[in-house]
């Protein structure tokens, strides 16, 4: 042992192996294997135990080197990888499926330093020392004091077992040379510094190994990010590299990324074959982390896409969503973004547009005012063009189902060129905001389609008739694109009777809508023709029967006669609709009316009249379900709340009775109406 | 070879207990040091010294057994010294930051 000096390590390797033995004793619980391989300069000692899990390290609080926190405060365990990580020359982890261990090693000259400590002391050279020795021990359930006893003897038995190996690189004879050649040569097969430092760290080090053992003055590593910040020091060591000369290794990097190692001009002649070793160790790491952050980069825009297709997908309007565009553009793609669309004359007009700098706005404006003949030229290109100066940016055409919509413009300055993946990125905003465009299009028209469809079913104006009130309010459903099956109409009679009529078609959209029309027209025809009521009726019901798709339809007519007295004599058929409230004018309502058959179920049915004589100021308010099943959660609206709310309308015309009732109902819930609300109001107007 | 142990002797005085320790302190012999210590400071001594003069080995489990021991000495109003501690242990007292938290002195005053 004296001869070859690992009696310098022996106090820290027992102390070292018995931490790790007793961690992996109290903390795996299982048998443990201990490997030990030493030469004349260094031993290395793996413990290994047979449990998956994280390496247990309860580091403890103590500041090392003479605490002066008080001793309560001092914790009574959790040093044994402190200690390890303090005395060791490298340590590290080792994970298996089996087991895991960790491992250290102890280089002599580093521990005959740290002995020196301050005193500064020149490491012992170690001379050619050329003897290598390994021996392996294996030991299930070994305790800590039997493996320090065994581990004395094979410490013994490696360091004294003379065999000889070649050394990698032969280097030359200086004693300090070989001693960093040997942490240089860790560092080069080892995966240490991978995951604890950063990469700057493990160049740094790198480099000083490299600095010392080849004799060079100073080294960098130099990368260039492809980022158009050019090639920049990533690490360097000793005094600055000229830009020139000494001697510069290409680092093996994947494009855009590029790089290299250079150094002053080394003084050993074995340099170049080490430098290249360097070389690809610091290429290495640098490509794992290229592909690290290319990684982190792609699953950012991946998730910034899944932001923009779920705002995009909230808005149903065009304009809304020109606007929404560049605000989701800026400032992740660019400083500034614009929308132009095709106009109806196929001209672009400029729709939106977002500056981070609101000031530069009326700059923007005119410089893409500018740029239009530029922005027609995009159009016609697929994929992005890159737009000159002044604009300085890149266009896009967006363009969903094989419509040209516009053009989607956006940039970041003269400074800044988006490099090709943010360039795909614009191009899929792009295509996604064209999507989301010919939606809110696409969505738009389908709107103006309902709205006509639905005033061509209801009255644009009801008649104005001395002594009789009329008055409606219709409340489309929801977002209004789906026709409703409600609708209300007055017809004039021959004999100065006036028929109003109040209906609810099952359903909605298109095929209600049809269905409402046939209705209306059928009603009208008949009464028109003279029919009386209830003939009327049987005939709508056959027809509904016949032509209406298994929709049927919920009814109130009520034919109404002024009397010389002031009164209005009103007959009401109710076929399976509401009964409509009579609101007195003192402000009492009650329901009238005698509940028949709905119409288009059966082959007959059955409608008694019931005849209503309203007073004057009194009015007949009639509703369809829209009113009573407006919901609150699981409440209905109800008739008694429209009862209640009507009788505080007494007096009121019937415009106004309608317009109160139907904000009532509106406001009874936040929700948009579910279904479509339909209220008529006929009040007697005359003063008897 | 044989397996080494931690041999404790006791020797009380009025002004304090000596604990002459020759051995191993380690995850196995720590229990008995704390037992004897413990029960040293009932009642205390105005000190309690430690030996450890023949100490050849003490893991992290045996520094943390000292840092109770001394904890546990100064509530019962004494003082837990440690004489003639090894070069090497001083360096891993240092290293834990434990040399501050420890009374050590050269030898038996």
């Amino acid at each position: 042992m004296a001869d070859v000096g690992l009696t310098d390590v022996l106090d820290e390797a027992l102390l070292l192996t018995t931490e790790l033995a007793t961690n992996a004793v109290v903390h795996a619980r299982t048998a443990l294997d201990v490997d030990i391989t030493a030469d004349a300069d260094s031993i290395t000692v793996t413990v290994m135990d047979f449990r998956i899990g994280p390496i247990t390290h309860n580091r403890a609080q103590g500041t090392p080197n003479g605490s002066t926190r008080p001793i309560e405060q001092i914790e009574e365990r959790g040093r044994g990888l402190l200690l390890v990580d303090q005395l060791a020359t490298y340590w590290g982890t080792l994970h298996f499926p089996h087991g895991k261990g960790v491992w250290f090693r102890l280089d002599r000259v580093a521990a005959l330093n740290a002995a020196a400590g301050a005193t500064g002391t020149a490491p012992a050279s170690t001379g050619e020392v050329t003897s290598t020795g390994e021996v392996t021990e294996r030991d299930a359930d070994a305790e800590p004091a039997a493996l320090r006893d065994g581990l004395a003897a094979d410490l013994v038995a490696a360091a004294t077992a003379p065999v000889l190996a070649p050394r990698v690189p032969a280097l030359g004879a200086g004693g300090a040379d070989a001693v960093s050649a040997e942490a240089l040569q860790a560092f080069l097969v080892s995966g240490r510094s991978l995951h604890g430092g950063t990469i700057v760290d493990l160049g740094e080090q790198l480099l000083s190994q490299l600095c010392v053992t080849v004799g060079a003055d100073g080294a960098a590593v130099l990368v260039d990010q492809g980022d158009g910040q050019g090639l920049r020091v990533l690490a360097e060591h000793g005094s600055p590299v000229p830009a020139k000369g000494g001697v510069r290794v290409p680092l093996r990097l994947v494009r855009p990324w590029q790089g290299e190692l250079a150094l002053t001009q080394p003084s050993a002649g074995y340099a170049g074959a080490l430098v290249d070793l360097a070389a690809d160790r610091i290429s290495l790491t640098l490509e794992n982390e290229r592909l690290r952050r290319t990684d982190a980069q792609r699953r950012t825009w991946l998730t910034y896409l899944a932001e923009v297709s779920e705002l995009l997908a909230q808005s149903l309007d065009a304009e809304l969503t020109f606007a929404l565009i560049p605000r989701l553009v800026v400032p992740r793609l660019g400083r500034w973004c614009a929308v132009h669309v095709v106009d109806n004359s196929g001209e672009l007009r400029l729709a939106a547009a977002t500056h981070t700098d609101e000031e530069a706005m009326s700059q923007l404006h005119g410089v893409l005012t500018e740029a239009v003949p530029q922005l027609r030229e995009a159009q016609q290109v697929g994929a992005a063009i890159p737009l000159p100066a002044p604009i300085d940016g890149y266009a896009v055409s967006m363009a969903a189902r094989g419509q040209q919509l516009g053009v989607l413009s956006v940039g970041h300055g003269a400074a800044h060129r988006l490099d090709p993946e943010e360039l795909a990125v614009v191009e899929d905003v792009a295509r996604r905001a064209a999507l989301a465009i010919d939606n809110a299009r696409i969505h738009a028209e389908r709107r103006r389609v309902a709205e006509a469809l639905q005033r061509s079913l209801l009255p644009p104006t009801l008649p104005q008739i001395d002594g009789i009130d009329f008055g409606a309010e219709y409340v489309p459903t929801g977002e209004g694109v789906d026709v409703g099956g409600d609708f209300y109409d007055v017809v004039g009679l021959d004999d100065g009777q006036w028929l109003v009529v109040v209906g609810d078609v099952s359903g909605k959209g298109v095929h209600a809508a049809t269905v409402t029309g046939l209705v209306r027209e059928v009603t009208r025809t008949l009464v028109r023709d003279g029919r009386p009521l209830p003939e009327a009726i049987g005939r709508l019901n056959e027809a509904l029967v016949e032509r209406g798709g298994g929709r049927f339809c919920t009814l109130a007519l009520a034919a109404v006669t002024p009397r010389t007295e002031g009164q209005l004599d009103v007959s009401l058929y109710l076929a399976g609709h509401d009964r409509p409230v009579l609101l007195h004018a003192d402000g009492r309502t009650s329901l009238v009316g005698e509940c028949g058959t709905a119409l288009g179920l059966l082959k007959k049915v059955s409608c008694p009249p019931a005849q209503v004589s309203l007073g004057p100021g009194e009015t007949l308010v009639f509703y369809t379900d829209g009113v009573t099943e407006r919901r609150r959660g699981p409440e209905l609206y109800g008739v008694e709340r429209l009862r209640l709310e009507a009788s505080s309308l007494a007096g009121f015309p019937a415009d106004v009775v309608a317009a109160r009732l139907r904000a009532a109902t509106l406001n009874f819930s936040l929700e948009t109406p579910r279904d479509d609300i339909a209220i008529f109001a006929l009040r007697n107007d005359r003063t008897g | 070879m044989e397996r080494p142990d931690l041999s404790i002797s006791v020797e009380k005085s009025p002004r304090e207990a000596l604990v002459t320790l020759a051995g191993e302190i380690d995850m196995s012999t720590v229990a008995r040091l704390s037992a004897t210590v413990s029960e040293l400071l009932n009642p205390a001594p105005p000190r309690v010294v430690l030996d450890l003069h023949r100490v050849t080995f003490c893991d992290s489990q045996g520094l943390g057994t000292l840092v109770v021991l001394s904890r546990k000495a100064s509530l019962a109003q004494s003082v837990l010294v440690l004489v003639n501690v090894g070069d090497f242990l001083l360096r891993v007292l240092d290293i834990t930051g434990l040399r501050g938290a420890l009374m050590i002195q050269e030898t038996t005053a």
